[in-house]
């Protein structure tokens, strides 16, 4: 199994006081890897970590090493970076411009001006999120005027367009209903094939469907990581069965 | 009891509106009252389009022609306008975008201060300041168009920034990230998507200020010139609320001077009725696309 991200004794702080310490693990490739653990027990942190999206917090200092593919991530320019590893927030985060324009903003950016290659991005895409029908009739409508579980697929779509190889995601099912939840679940489990998923999630039953990897996170250290199966059903340590039997959360 | 209480709230809530739609409807009928009787003796196409302001019969004849006027109050408002808002949208941006918190906190008053400077102190300023600059530059009196749109310009600028900068704030909060992630360039973001999200509503305040541009008397009235002219840049001009403030108080009431600068107040109100009716007709079309 290839490894996507090696994370070496990752450690981040905001305003010196410290959110992560020591934390090393790998996240094999075109797995879904989830991040556990209670409220504010550093899992935003560590995401933004892989992406190295915590420096735009003026505060916050990282220390440590991330790996993707084998290279250092401190050594990769910044924009390559976050194309190489994409994100996606908890609240469903659209621009406030048309679904087309939504899905090539960054394209044009990077200098595609084509016309037709964007149109066939914005249908490939749209299609792996899982949108494409829903929207095909009318995309130069406004984004804002689609439900919340369609702006977050949007924004999964939206990550996609710049072709990463990893996509975090910062709690995306956290503002949606049952159901547009299900249809992410969904859409994660599908996109597994050709990306390599982390994401954070507060829900352990969620985490339970649909991840291959766990990693459970407590009070900023590593506790316990492993496959879903073995962290989420049978934990070896004492936080992560409390966690999960909801002692604390 | 409750209910009564509820009750008593709900007629005071609703006689307060009430007043304050009556007493706008006053002003309106009040003015046109005032402004109808100039129409027995001067035509409206003689009034609106005649460039020769005579209120005094000095042997040529009296006659009231306020095109000039029109025309100076609106180059003087494009002028401060333009001038205001490529100074506010980029102090908006940097304010949203690119300052810290810290800078902030301490920027938003100094800018609040600036709105609660008296205009007569902004027109002494600008004749301090500005007319001599201009005399430097070849303008013969220093007063002029150009002089008090700057003026204008820098009074407008507060209510320009701190309404557009909140909006930016907002789509800043919401935009960038996802933009950022995607590895878009701060600056580019800024003026890419968090611009044109806030759009809207910079228009809408940008619809505010023109409003009291059109309406600034004595600051303009100071740096202008008040000459009866079509306005040039560097040249002299006079808006119709200078015109107003200069001869009310020597015209003879009930004459035809006096009701002539009624009319004219009137055509000052159906003016910023109309652009304030284009800007929301422009707003409600980006509402469409779909804003913040």
């Amino acid at each position: 199994m290839d490894t996507a991200l090696r994370i070496e004794n990752l450690s981040a702080s905001y305003d010196g006081k410290s959110a992560l310490e020591g934390v090393s693990l790998e996240i094999p490739k075109n797995r879904i890897t989830a991040v556990i653990g209670p409220s504010g027990c550093g899992k935003s942190t560590f995401l933004r970590c892989l992406n190295r999206f915590l420096q735009e917090d003026p505060g916050a200092q990282m220390s440590g090493s991330v790996e993707l593919f084998g290279e250092d991530t401190a050594k990769i320019p910044l924009e390559l970076l976050r194309r190489k590893i994409g994100m996606v927030f908890q609240i469903p985060s659209p621009f406030p411009f048309s679904i087309y324009r939504n899905m090539t903003y960054a394209p044009r950016y990077y200098g595609i001006r084509d016309r037709k290659k964007l149109d066939a991005l914005v249908e490939e895409k749209l299609k792996l999120a899982g949108l494409y029908d829903e929207v095909k009739d009318d995309l130069n409508r406004s984004a804002m005027k689609l439900s919340g579980g369609q702006q977050q697929r949007l924004c999964i779509a939206r990550a996609l367009t710049v072709d990463p190889d990893v996509l975090l995601l910062d709690e995306p099912c956290s503002a949606l209903d049952v159901r547009s939840s299900a249809v992410i679940e969904e859409l994660l489990t599908s996109l597994k094939q050709r990306y390599t998923i982390v994401i954070v999630t507060h829900n352990i039953p969620q985490a339970r469907r649909i991840a291959d990897e766990a990693v459970f996170l407590f009070n900023g250290r590593l506790t316990e990581w492993g496959s879903a199966e073995q962290v989420l059903r049978e934990p070896t340590q004492t936080e992560t069965r409390e966690f999960l039997s909801g002692v604390f959360g | 009891m409750a209910k009564t209480a509820n009750r008593f709230f709900m007629l005071l809530i609703g006689s307060l509106t009430v007043l304050a739609i009556l007493s706008l409807a006053f002003v309106i009928w009040f003015v046109a009252k005032e402004a109808l009787p100039l129409f027995r003796e001067v035509s409206p196409a003689a009034f609106f389009l005649g460039t020769r302001w005579m209120p005094v019969d000095f042997g040529n004849g009296m006659s009231f022609g306020i095109f000039n006027f029109i025309m100076g109050t609106l180059a003087v408002s494009l002028t401060g306008m333009i001038l205001a808002l490529l100074v506010g949208l980029g102090a908006s941006l940097y304010l949203s975008c690119a300052a810290t918190q810290r800078v902030r906190t301490l920027l938003y008053p100094v800018i609040d201060l600036l709105a609660g400077i008296p205009s007569v102190v902004y027109g002494f300023v600008g004749l301090m300041v500005l007319k001599p600059v201009f005399i430097r530059a070849g303008v013969k009196t220093g007063l002029c168009v150009l002089a008090a749109g700057i003026v204008l310009a820098v009074m407008l600028l507060p209510y320009l920034i701190s309404a557009s900068s909140e909006t930016m704030l907002k789509a800043r909060a919401r935009c960038l990230p996802p933009a950022m992630a995607l590895g878009i360039s701060r600056w580019d973001a800024a003026a890419g998507i968090v611009l044109p999200a806030s759009a809207r509503n910079i228009l809408m305040s940008a619809g505010l200020a023109v409003g009291r541009a059109m309406g600034e008397t004595m600051a303009v009235m100071m740096v202008m010139g008040n000459a009866n002219l079509f306005p040039k840049l560097l040249g002299k001009g006079e808006s119709i609320a200078a015109l107003i403030a200069l001869e009310m108080g020597t015209a003879v009431a009930d004459s035809t001077h006096y009701h002539a600068l009624y009319a004219a107040g009137f055509a000052l109100m159906i003016l910023l009725f109309v652009i304030n009716l284009g800007i929301s007709a422009l707003r409600s079309r980006l509402l469409r696309r779909g804003g913040i």
